[in-house]
């Protein structure tokens, strides 16, 4: 049987905030599948950021689970973390060392022999344009490598899936377009891609599939095609303005398509 | 166990170990600076109690026992210092977040915060040790000294302040709690510890006093410390003292742990 590389079964959250207990996530599915490059898409708040970090195994879920291949991650947790790269939105590099130095420890922590290592770090400095910058320290690195380095780190072991988290934030136009480059190649490599952002012209442009994450749940999901023929619209933005929160509830036509993918996820 | 078990645990170990590693690897770009700060701090302490305090009537021997206590006490400064970063860490950029993907249980990773705070100050601290020495040379009383005794109590020191810090860190909702927790408590416990007066000085000026301190965690790092550099006579017993620490290390560790992972709500 093949399974999904990933599958998030009836996953929800529930988070103390402010001793009040919020569902942040609710029965959500989700499946990436080997070399696919899934977006997630959804307004602040939605519940993207936690859905990504209980797919990183950052979290644990309330109820429901993650599987990688078809076995629950908890039952083979350092096996599974094995294959992810988990990309966070902000730098957390090592700053007292260079960047060479930076991609050196990250193939280590996965134990990786030393000759494949220096290989493959001068593989990705080299895609990635650092090996001008193979002594430097991170902390001296302009916003755009470092985002760049940030993804070169997360591919030194190569995993089976990357989890982006708005990986172009705040980027200039050269460095985005480099980025999102970078983003492609991994689709050659089949290397399946968790990418949340709020561009939807990144989604349009590096997505297979798209999931739109509202209020905790998912409101709909499948191709950009698929998804704009079932809700009669023509532009992902279109798309996102007709799923989220603020029309669903006075569309019971859309809100009915929304409930109908999400059983189709399960 | 089955060899998938025996893999996944070396893999584990492995990033920890290389972990460790990385943060040892760091402390070079700031080693010699931190050398510097303590060595300073050493010598203001040791030249006061050796060369001014005895003009007031303190012994001489005073400024023997202050250089062993600052010695012990640098160890938690250092260490109060890069819990207070990693307690600023967790509260904003969550840098620790990255390790927690890597292939290693929750657990190891709050280990490796533990060892690697303990190696940075015993590594700064310990080399400003000859410089101590220097300045009390005179007076110093260098049968007394048992030398492996005090690396193992210093050591064991060590790793009680860190584990120490680490679990007010989690303890507490956020750095400013953990710096008011420092001021307000952190400070008793500190000065009653046995850093100026040791434990019998104290029972003898209130008994009752003196059997509440022995729940003073802190007490058994000094009194290891002066029974070691100075030796036995005067101090608590030092394998009761090792003891002690041992003890107090891994109730630390344990409900840190158990702290740590309910604060990150990690897997």
């Amino acid at each position: 049987m093949n399974f999904p590389l990933i599958s998030v079964e009836r996953v929800s959250k529930v988070l103390s905030l402010n001793k009040k207990q919020k569902n942040v996530l609710k029965d959500v599915n989700l499946h990436i599948d080997h070399g696919e490059i899934v977006g997630l898409l959804g307004v602040n708040g939605a519940g993207k950021t936690t859905l990504a970090s209980i797919i990183a195994s950052l979290h644990p879920a309330t109820t429901g689970d993650v599987k990688y291949n078809g076995v629950s991650i908890r039952d083979n947790l350092i096996g599974y973390r094995l294959k992810l790269g988990y990309c966070p939105q902000n730098p957390n590099f090592e700053n007292n060392l260079s960047v060479r130095e930076n991609l050196f420890f990250a193939g280590r922590y996965y134990g990786l022999p030393l000759e494949t290592i220096k290989q493959q770090a001068d593989e990705l400095m080299h895609t990635f344009e650092l090996t001008q910058y193979a002594d430097v320290t991170p902390d001296k690195l302009s916003g755009g490598y470092q985002r760049r380095l940030l993804l070169a780190r997360t591919l030194m072991h190569n995993p089976e899936l990357v989890i982006l988290d708005e990986p172009t934030v705040g980027l200039d136009p050269y460095a985005r377009r480099a980025l999102l480059d970078a983003i492609k190649m991994l689709k050659t490599k089949q290397i399946a891609v968790l990418l949340m952002t709020h561009y939807l012209d990144e989604i349009e442009e590096l997505t297979d599939r798209v999931y739109i994450l509202d209020e905790g749940r998912v409101r709909a999901h499948g191709t950009l095609a698929e998804l704009n023929q079932r809700y009669h619209t023509q532009t992902l933005e279109e798309l996102f303005f007709a799923t989220t929160a603020k029309n669903i509830d006075s569309d019971n036509m859309q809100l009915d398509a929304a409930k109908s993918d999400n059983q189709e996820a399960i | 166990m089955t060899i998938k078990n025996i893999i996944i645990k070396n893999t584990a170990l492995n990033t920890f170990i290389w972990l460790l590693w990385r943060d040892v690897r760091a402390l070079r770009k700031t080693f010699i600076n931190q050398w510097l700060d303590f060595s300073f701090l050493l010598c203001t302490v040791v030249i006061l109690n050796t060369y001014f305090m005895p003009f007031m009537g303190v012994s001489k021997s005073f400024g023997v026992l202050m250089l062993t206590s600052q010695i012990a006490a640098s160890l938690a400064w250092v260490i109060t210092g890069d819990a207070g970063v990693w307690a600023y860490d967790l509260q904003g950029s969550k840098s620790i977040l990255y390790e927690l993907t890597l292939p290693i249980t929750y657990r190891l990773v709050y280990l490796k915060y533990a060892c690697a705070f303990a190696i940075k100050s015993v590594s700064i601290n310990l080399a400003t040790l000859p410089i101590g020495i220097l300045l009390v040379f005179k007076v110093i009383d260098f049968g007394a000294i048992s030398p492996i005794k005090f690396l193992g109590a210093y050591l064991l020191s060590a790793v009680v302040f860190a584990f120490f810090n680490l679990f007010v860190v989690v303890l507490y909702k956020n750095v400013e709690s953990y710096n008011r927790f420092w001021m307000r408590w952190g400070m008793i416990i500190w000065m009653f510890s046995g850093l100026f007066t040791p434990w019998a000085v104290m029972k003898k000026a209130s008994t009752l006093a003196g059997y509440f301190l022995l729940l003073n965690p802190f007490l058994y790092i000094y009194e290891s410390a002066h029974a070691a550099f100075m030796g036995q006579p005067g101090f608590i017993n030092f394998w009761t003292c090792i003891l002690a620490m041992l003890v107090f290390s891994v109730l630390f560790m344990l409900f840190g742990m158990k702290l740590f992972k309910k604060k990150l709500d990690c897997v």
